[in-house]
Formats: structure tokens, sequence, C-alpha cells
């Protein structure tokens, strides 16, 4: 790390990381001396939860046979929630960055190319992406991998993939929303996508109690009647790669 | 270009959409010179000065820092100069002590020269009891004093300075006059905008006067007032006197 970036990039990383972790911790409370101990509470809590809740869900989800196109279409939907989910929160993490921490005059005042602050900038939404997806979906992928085989571990893989195209699509519709209706108008638009996308979730995990088993039985049909189609090889192309097909990882 | 001024600045023009705020701007400042360059609003100093620091690109024009070429070589241009906006930003989550250490770390100061640096400011700028506090519960005054020390603790050669003294009271403001006297007098160079014309009047060496995006007036209290303006008369009588002359011209 010391050889690849210079020492005030350096600084830079190192910054972005402070304030972003400062951020999380802000959100358990004020600063006392009882915060390391309240920030381990609330992580605990929330991860207990998280485990709780994908356990229960993988109770009631069968054998899970990666061939079976239920199962495909199941994991396209699911990921395909994520999906937005993580746009929703970059995008509000992109607006806060990029536009609206005031900090550009000290940054492009400094010795530093402007790219390196820029990269470094979306660097810290992908983290943030990253951090906020493995924070929902590592649970789940653990305890795939516990009970169902080790061949769940490339969803890790993915989740990554997954955040990094999320973040670009969330820079370059902060950058577009920013010019058409100004930074305070976008990053209210992004905390209620972020809102919609959190109800998204909910939507997702009663798919069937809400819709019933019409729609999915529709989709999965389709699948089965056409599963070399353009379309539905881009669509499971997740949920392939995330069930272990090497070339949909690859890809 | 001269490469013993501070500052060398030929015929620079900035334009935003059909605006021409900076309108082949000349200016020369010379080195451990505290430099005063006033307008009227709009006149287009802040942007000349944020074009200065590397914040903007001309559309045309040369500048030179301490003798390096800033369009050509901007980092290197960078590394000698200090810019301080006159709303700075200071990190909310960050304490003084972490803001200069962080400050310090972009233009890589020696750790040693940042703690020794670091320790000197605070003091000299009545922050030591705050030094582990965090920003966000800071006044105006307050922050403006932590950027300060931030724009010094790489002891920049070049300190350009976008009305210094908003937000300080009478104390911190004459404090301040002080710090950055003292920083003249050891050779720094000091630019400064500012609506408080007493202020210019009594600190700077040289006075600039733009209007348009053109420099109309320069020159010490002396010199400007024999310019035209009767002996006795204030920077600010000099001042209204050629903002006037200007505006018939």
């Amino acid at each position: 790390m010391r050889g690849l970036v210079s020492g005030a990039t350096r600084a830079v990383l190192a910054h972005e990381a402070r304030l972003s972790l400062r951020g999380v911790a802000d959100m358990a409370g004020p600063k006392t001396a009882m915060r390391p101990w309240r920030i381990a509470g609330v992580l605990a809590v929330v991860g207990t939860i998280i485990f709780g809740v994908s356990h229960l869900l993988l109770m009631t989800a069968g054998q899970l046979d990666p061939a079976d196109p239920r199962v495909q279409i199941t994991l396209t939907i699911n990921l395909a929630f994520l999906f937005i989910l993580m746009i929703s929160a970059a995008l509000d993490s992109a607006a806060y960055a990029l536009y609206a921490r005031g900090d550009y005059d000290l940054m492009f005042s400094a010795p530093l190319a402007p790219q390196t602050v820029l990269l470094v900038r979306a660097l810290n939404v992908f983290g943030f992406t990253l951090a906020k997806a493995g924070l929902y979906g590592a649970p789940m992928l653990i305890l795939l991998c516990v009970q169902r085989g080790a061949h769940w571990l490339a969803g890790l893989p993915l989740i990554l993939a997954l955040a990094l195209s999320a973040t670009a699509i969330a820079i370059g519709l902060a950058m577009g929303m920013v010019r058409l209706i100004g930074i305070r108008s976008t990053r209210v638009a992004a905390q209620v996508a972020a809102a919609l996308a959190g109800l998204l979730v909910l939507v997702m995990v009663q798919w069937e109690a809400i819709f019933g088993p019409g729609p999915k039985d529709a989709l999965v049909a389709d699948y089965i009647a056409n599963p070399q189609s353009l379309g539905w090889q881009l669509a499971t192309l997740p949920a392939r790669a995330m069930t272990g097909d090497g070339v949909a990882l690859g890809a | 270009m001269s490469g013993h001024d501070a500052l060398v600045v030929r015929g620079l023009v900035k334009r935003f959409g059909g605006f021409t705020a900076v309108n082949g701007l000349d200016l020369g400042v010379r080195r451990g010179e505290l430099y005063a360059l006033l307008g009227p609003n709009g006149a287009g100093k802040t942007t000349s000065l944020r074009i200065v620091a590397g914040l903007l690109s001309p559309d045309a024009g040369e500048i030179s820092i301490c003798g390096v070429n800033r369009l050509r070589d901007p980092v290197a241009a960078k590394r000698v100069v200090a810019w301080l906006p006159d709303e700075p930003m200071v990190y909310d989550k960050l304490t003084p002590v972490e803001y200069l250490d962080f400050v310090a770390g972009l233009w890589q100061v020696e750790p040693a020269a940042t703690k020794r640096r670091r320790d000197a400011l605070l003091e000299t700028l009545d922050l030591t009891r705050v030094a582990d506090q965090r920003c966000e519960g800071f006044s105006k005054g307050m922050r403006q004093k932590v950027a300060l020390a931030g724009a010094l603790i790489h002891e920049p050669e070049l300190l350009i300075l976008d009305e210094p003294l908003t937000g300080l009271d009478a104390s911190m403001a004459r404090h301040v006059k002080e710090l950055l006297q003292a920083r003249v007098a050891t050779g720094v160079t000091v630019i400064l905008t500012t609506h408080i014309l007493e202020v210019a009047e009594r600190l700077s060496d040289r006075i600039g006067i733009i209007r348009n995006g053109r420099l109309v007036c320069e020159g010490t209290m002396a010199e400007l007032r024999d310019g035209g303006a009767s002996q006795g008369s204030t920077l600010e009588d000099v001042f209204l006197d050629v903002v006037a002359r200007e505006e018939a011209a």
C-alpha cells in the first residue's frame, strides 16, 4: 500500500475512512465514556437480528437446488431488490461525498491531483455501499455456506461486483440529478429512494404473501420455456453466479 | 515572468458563460509583502484568487507562483500556497488537532514538524483548551481560527486569504492581524481581500484595486494618495474616488 500511493493520497484515504467510521459511530448516540460499549452493543443487536431473519428465511426456503429454475428466479428477484437497495444507499452517499461536504476548497488547493481526490471519494462511496450490502447479505451467505455448501461463497465476489456497479450507477445518477435539481433536492430524493428501497426489502421478503404464487410462477414458466433468450441470460446472470456458475461469476 | 516575485499574473481571463469575471488581470506581488486586493462586490477579486490557488482554471493568462508556472505544474505551485476562503470549512467530526494533522498530511509535512507547528499554532490562536474537542460545537470565529491554523501548518510561502477577519471578535481580529504581520516579517507573502478598508490601510504594504476583472489602481498608500486624492485622505476616500472615476469612464 505504501509503495502504491503517495503520502498525501494515504492521508486522504485515512481521512475518508475516519470520517465514515465516525459517522457510523455517531449513530450509536452521543460521545461518552460508554460509547465503545454502546457501539459494540448496537452492532451485536443488529447482527443478531439479521442473522435471525436470514435463518428463518433459509428454514422456509427448501432445498435450493442451483439447477432448479424456481431457485434461479427467486434469487434473481432477491438480488434485483438488493441491487436497488445498494443504488439508493450509494446515491445519498455519492451526493454527500461529491457535492455536500464542502471541503473541495481545501482538497483542491492541496498539492494533489484532482483525480486522486475524486477517486478516493468514489472509493469511499463504494466502501460504504459494500459495507451496507455486506451487513445485510453476509449473514445469509454465511448461513448458506454452513448449511448448504461452500459453493455459496460465490456470493461474496458477486456482492462485491454488485456494489461496484451500484456505486458507478449512483455516482452517474448523482451527477445528473445535481445538474438538474441541485444538491439539496438530490439528497432529499436519495433519502426518499432509500426509504422506498427499504420498503422493497419488505416486499421481497413477503413477495408470495403479497402477490401470491402467480407472478413468480409465470416468470418461472417463461424462464423454463426460453432459458437461452438474451433477456433471461442477462437477468439470471447474478443468480447463476451466486449458485457457483463459474462463467457467470467471471462475467 | 520573474522567478523572484511571490506572484506574477499576466493577462488573466475567466469567463462564466457570457459573463467575464476576470478581464485581462495583471498583478505582481513581491516576496515578503502584505498585499490587499480590494474592489466592489463582483469585481473579480475572489475569482482571481481562486484561480491563483488552483481552484479554477483560467480561460487565458499566465500565473507564476514563487517562480513555478501554476498552469504547467499545478501540484508544485500548490505546495507553496495556502488558500483560506471567506467561509472556510472545517470537519465537524474532527478535533482541531486531527484537522491540523490531516492538513499537514496533505502537504506531506513530517510528523515531528507537524506536532511542533500544530502545538504552536493552537497556542497562538488560543485553541489549546479546545484542541481535543470536536469542531461541531464551535462558533464561526473558532472555526475561522482552526481553518487559519490549517492554512499555516505547512508554512506556505504565499498565503491567500479571502476576508480573513469575518466572524472574528475584536480581540481575535487583532490577534490574527498580528499573526499575519509576524509571518510577513519572516518573509511570507500574504494576499488578502477585505471590505474593512481600515484593516487594509493599516496592514498592507501595497494595495490593488480591481474593478470589472481588471486592476485599475495599485501602490502603497502614499502612492495611491499621490494618484489624485488629497493628502490626509483615507483608503476609503481613495477607494471610492477610484471606483467613481472608473464608473464615469
